[in-house]
């Protein structure tokens, strides 16, 4: 049948085509105050189901009831039987990868659905890279949930969830290993007794137990290796106090966030104020680079005339001598080339030198797409005018005010947001 | 909800789906812009069923070891469309640059020829082996959609699959079968000669061979029109071609999705009314997401001019990007479709879906204006509710472009029809032109350093550069594939084609030679990736992927003589297993090659270590010298074809005397036992009752 195309779940994933490289450089920022989320990885039940799928791999392979080049098929329809029971017992939709598939799957086949390690069964067209697997196994490798390699959780997670999860099988953990060993079917009612015994297990509600599990190991990072200890959890119970949870971040936020942490762990303010001034360029950049972008063929100097009259004489929130004490920490995360080039747009934007900024950001575009093997997006041609390559859609330009607050890149902080917010409910 | 009305897609998954898990054999890509970064790593792994890692660079070594796989591959684009944000190709496929001279190469068709699976006749996989040809069956796309991020991720594109299988699993008619020979003549013709097009003939094979040949007569398809394809013929434009159909279109509405008009007047719009006279008629109204028009007021004003004709939109739930309510903040999806859908309710639904802009070069014959390709289907049965798709205008217009956009806007001036290509095996860079030019043309590296400068161009026939030529380029090429030419003042990027990519040194180079025995000795495709993230050290949003203390304390058995023994049994099985399949670059890479698990690697990597186990050094050597003489016993082809790389092992096989040299025993004997050894170890075995 002849379709017109859906955007692709997996642009969201990789996220944009970051002519700039900035992401490489927020995310080490962003590690000083988050330490183990991705922003990918939010949802709680998804960790709960990837602690499942590997704890019944090795399981499985412990009682010679499967054998290692079985453990991902294992591990696949566990998500898969996962994602039915989350949305079908409890309307779940957020937070399911996979949901477009699980909801037409249990339309066309009237809640009788295909459990199986092929396409037959995959609730993703790649669940094996864009699933739980892919997504979700660094954050909790990275958050002391999970050893490396495919299978198995660490010790203590173990004893966990043979507590909390596996004993609430109620006699029903045969049927469901057989499931997860052998394609098969799974009915999305009650009458189905996997169906029955993983519900109450997959409850969007966390028992006080798991409150406590996943708000260590997760939210507050506590079992990170080389992380400050106590850090996220302090700045966890800052955004519970003094931050919308359910919203994006912004500036000001981070900003009184910054100075209610100056009393408790002066390295986590000094590291909220470090995203502030990063987030200060970074964002007014990006726009900046977009916009121009739209600009073919006109002169520099009528493009950052037109930039002035929009924007006034400088950029807002730039600061010369704190933004210097991140060039080192940018360095070493892109290149020499790199510092120099964001210097050099940082310094022009600060003056209110909107052609010395336009000049600085074709050159930070040149390098980073030189480091990539690729060409530059923009060059600066005869006449001194813009000689656009790549012409996106165009964007106009932030206004004054939008400006003073606007805020592009996460940070994790969205990520740890989310997960504080579940948690609480 | 509109999607009830229209048939919406991720269009990976579709191609997925169609794939249904089945090995690919060969396979072509046609587009107009191409972004070869971004193919490789997105795209390509649609065409296997194995688990792709999520950090780029290990997904590339898993590529670069699955593409092994796959007798064939290429992507033909039109060189004039490198796309500008586009990466450059690290991954062995044939890159084929192609032009025309009356407008642009501009079909986007996928052919995939995979295997059947057993239960439905195919002959079974044998452990990877297959030694007698497989049933098969031939996938064929066609879409709107450039193999770019753009096209295949984000914009409203449109496609359309179907599928021919064997004549001999399926006695099935494919009214299209005519007219996609066709199209694959034409697309064979804008290659240059001597352009290594196996993947297509292999698909024009199947198709001659294979499929069943029928008239259309014939045709029992079932619907009642019959599916077409538009593209490759000569002398027919696409008005007269639809009318050629004889539907009866003049009851019917007729609505057009291009993102592309000519700048003066309605084009090929008037020529399609008068041939099928519709009773209704919609156009889509391009627009920058600010509501800027992306048609000339001309354009506007000429179409809206004629009768029952409106300027229309899609709906906002098709072009916005997502379903939840923050995804209505965002701006809107680019709306890069091209479909003409004839339809009425209560009566049928035709749609021609592909590449042909409304305009004139969109619409022209073959022979003339661009090479398209589109599918005309009849979807009057698939259950959807029949409704318009798309909305009327109701606002004026005011801001209009002031030239007609084009799909090659932003794009590289080209100024030759010149290719080069780059042989890893023989160490030759060579160039092809197509017609013949008086002034030099200048190579540099896309930074602007001059490379090499060729005066007096040959032209008609592969030319080979000298050695002062590819020896900056090889170098150049292991960070890119794109090299820029000037000529007559013009410059432009190229893309490096490059050959016996086996010989390319590889993406992973800090192995170790017992790391490299152990990646021989893993079984599947998972092990293999749990194997290369761990090794990479890649990181997801600044978060290792692997823990390097555990991965560096580790012992494993391939620093023991069983290890080795054991790994290159594996290398053995494989190595046969490829050349007896017609896998010979995938032989040829592991055996002879400069990837991270070539043979070659792991000799060079065992001299290099000064500090290594003289004794397993001395074995790792004698067991390459076994493994070399047992192969090229077997096929001696094989190693007849390769000598130049074959002497190349040997020269490393060489060092044999000396390490054995390098052993100290304290035994007076040990010179007379080692020797007793070699010999014995390197005799070939002649148990009786084992047979190879």
């Amino acid at each position: 049948m002849p379709f017109i195309t859906l955007e692709d779940p997996n642009a969201k994933i990789k996220g944009s085509r970051d002519p700039l490289g900035v992401q490489p450089i927020w995310s080490a920022f962003g590690r000083h105050v988050v330490t183990n989320l991705t922003t990918q990885s939010t949802s709680i039940r998804g960790f709960t189901i990837l602690l499942l799928g590997r704890y019944f791999a090795a399981h499985l392979l412990d009682r010679g009831m499967a054998t290692r080049e079985d453990v991902l098929d294992i591990f696949l329809r566990m998500e898969q039987i996962g994602a039915y029971v989350r949305h079908v017992a409890h309307g779940v939709t957020g937070g399911i990868r996979g949901i477009e598939r699980v909801q037409r799957f249990v339309d066309e086949q009237r809640g009788n659905v295909v459990i199986a390690a092929d396409r037959r069964g995959m609730i993703l067209s790649d669940q094996k890279v864009y699933g739980l697997w892919g997504l979700y196994s660094v954050p909790a490798r990275t958050s002391g949930l999970i050893p490396d390699g495919a299978l198995d959780v660490m010790p203590d997670v173990r004893d966990f969830v043979e507590q909390h999860y596996i004993r609430r099988l109620n006699g029903t953990a045969g049927k469901l290993t057989k499931l997860l060993t052998d394609d098969g079917r799974l009915r999305t009612n009650d009458r189905d007794p996997i169906f029955a015994a993983l519900a109450p297990i997959l409850n969007p509600q966390f028992n006080s137990d798991e409150l406590k599990f996943y708000g260590s190991f997760l939210r507050d990072g506590r079992h990170v290796k080389g992380a400050t200890s106590g850090r996220q959890e302090c700045f966890r119970e800052l955004l519970e106090s003094h931050a919308k949870l359910d919203s994006s971040t912004g500036r000001a936020e981070i900003l009184r966030l910054a100075r209610r942490a100056r009393a408790r762990d002066e390295g986590l303010s000094v590291a909220l104020d470090r995203i502030a001034h990063l987030e200060a360029f970074l964002a007014p950049t990006a726009a900046l680079f977009q916009h121009i972008l739209g600009r073919h063929g006109q002169q520099v100097a009528s493009v950052a005339d037109e930039i002035r009259s929009v924007w006034g004489s400088n950029v807002p929130n730039l600061d010369r001598v704190a933004f210097g004490e991140l060039l080192d920490e940018i360095e070493s995360t892109s290149t020499k080339e790199t510092r120099s080039a964001i210097d050099q747009v940082h310094a022009s934007l600060s003056e209110g030198d909107f052609e010395g900024a336009i000049e600085g950001l074709v050159s930070w575009n040149e390098v980073v797409t030189k480091i990539r093997g690729s060409a530059p997006w923009a060059r600066i041609g005869d006449g001194r005018r813009l000689d656009v390559r790549y012409r996106g859609p165009e964007r106009l330009l932030p206004g004054t005010d939008e400006i003073q607050d606007l805020w592009m890149n996460s940070y994790f902080i969205d990520a740890l947001k989310d997960v504080t917010h579940q948690l609480q409910h | 909800m509109q999607s009830a009305v229209i048939p919406m897609r991720v269009l990976t998954e579709q191609v997925a789906d169609a794939i249904k898990g089945r090995r690919v054999r060969s396979g072509v890509f046609t587009t107009f812009s191409f972004d070869p970064g971004f193919f490789e790593l997105n795209i390509l792994p649609v065409l296997f069923d194995q688990q792709f890692s999520q950090p780029d660079k290990v997904r590339r070594l898993q590529l670069e070891d699955a593409l092994r796989t796959i007798d064939h591959l290429a992507v033909h684009y039109d060189r004039r469309a490198l796309a500008q944000d586009g990466e450059p190709a690290q991954l062995d496929y044939r890159r084929l640059d192609v032009s025309r001279h009356t407008g642009y190469f501009h079909p986007k068709v996928i052919l995939l020829l995979v295997d059947e699976h057993e239960e439905t006749g195919g002959t079974p996989a044998d452990n990877g082996r297959d030694a007698e040809p497989a049933r098969q069956a031939l996938i064929i796309g066609i879409l709107s959609a450039n193999l770019t991020r753009a096209g295949w991720w984000e914009n409203v594109e449109c496609a359309h699959i179907e599928e021919i299988t064997d004549r001999d699993i399926k006695d099935e008619r494919h009214s299209f079968r005519p007219d996609l020979l066709r199209l694959l003549q034409r697309v064979r013709e804008s290659a240059s000669d001597g352009d290594d097009q196996s993947a297509l003939d292999r698909i024009i094979a199947f198709l001659s061979a294979r499929s069943q040949d029928n008239s259309l007569e014939e045709s029992t398809s079932g619907e009642s029109h019959r599916t077409r394809i538009f593209g490759g013929h000569s002398q027919t434009a696409l008005s007269d071609w639809l009318q050629q159909l004889e539907f009866d279109s003049e009851a019917l509405n007729l609505e057009v999705i291009s993102p592309y008009f000519d700048a003066q007047g309605e084009g090929p719009l008037r020529s399609l009314i008068e041939a099928l006279r519709p009773r209704e008629v919609r156009v889509c109204l391009p627009s920058e997401p600010d509501g800027a028009l992306l048609v000339t007021k001309a354009t506007y004003e000429a179409i809206a001019a004629l009768a029952n004709t409106q300027w229309a939109r899609l709906p906002g739930e098709v072009t916005n990007r997502g379903r939840d309510e923050k995804s209505t903040l965002l701006a809107p999806r680019r709306v890069h479709a091209k479909v003409y859908r004839f339809w009425k309710r209560g009566g049928p639904d035709l749609l021609l879906v592909g590449s042909p802009n409304l305009t004139r070069a969109g619409h022209s014959p073959a022979t003339a204006g661009n090479l398209e390709a589109a599918f005309f289907v009849d979807i009057t049965n698939i259950g959807h509710r029949r409704s318009w798709w798309l909305e009327p205008v109701e606002q004026a217009a005011n801001r209009f472009s002031p030239a007609a956009p084009e799909e090659a806007d932003g794009l590289d001036e080209v100024g030759l029809e010149l290719s080069l290509q780059f042989d890893w095996g023989a160490k030759q860079l060579s160039y092809y032109l197509k017609e013949s030019t008086a002034d030099e043309f200048r190579v540099l590296t896309t930074g602007g350093q001059p490379l090499v400068i060729v005066d007096g161009p040959r032209f008609g026939r592969w030319t080979r550069l000298g050695p002062a030529a590819w020896s900056r380029i090889e170098e150049i090429l292991l960070s890119t594939s794109f090299l820029l030419i000037e000529h007559r003042g013009k410059s432009w990027r190229i893309l490096v084609r490059e050959e016996n990519m086996g010989h390319r040194p590889s993406l992973l180079t800090q192995l170790t030679p017992e790391e490299i025995l152990e990646y021989w000795s893993l079984l599947t495709p998972h092990q293999r990736t749990q194997f290369l993230e761990t090794h990479v050290l890649d990181q997801v949003e600044g978060l290792p992927v692997a823990r390097v203390e555990q991965l560096r304390a580790r012992n494993t058995l391939f620093d023991r003589f069983a290890g080795i023994y054991h790994a290159f049994a594996c290398l053995e099985r494989a190595v046969d297993t490829a050349i007896e399949d017609g896998r010979d670059n995938e032989a040829d890479a592991r055996l002879l090659g400069a990837k991270y698990d070539s043979l070659p690697n792991l000799l060079q990597k065992t001299l290099d270590r000064p500090e290594g186990d003289s004794i397993l050094n001395y074995v790792t050597f004698l067991c390459a010298k076994q493994l070399r003489q047992e192969l090229s016993s077997r096929h001696r082809e094989f190693f007849r074809q390769r000598k130049e790389h074959v002497q190349h092992l040997d020269k490393l096989l060489d060092h044999l005397p000396t390490l054995r040299n390098s052993i100290e025993l304290d035994d007076a004997q040990a010179d007379r036992f080692l020797e007793w050894y070699e010999t014995a170890f390197l005799k070939p075995a002649s148990q009786a009752g084992v047979r190879r």
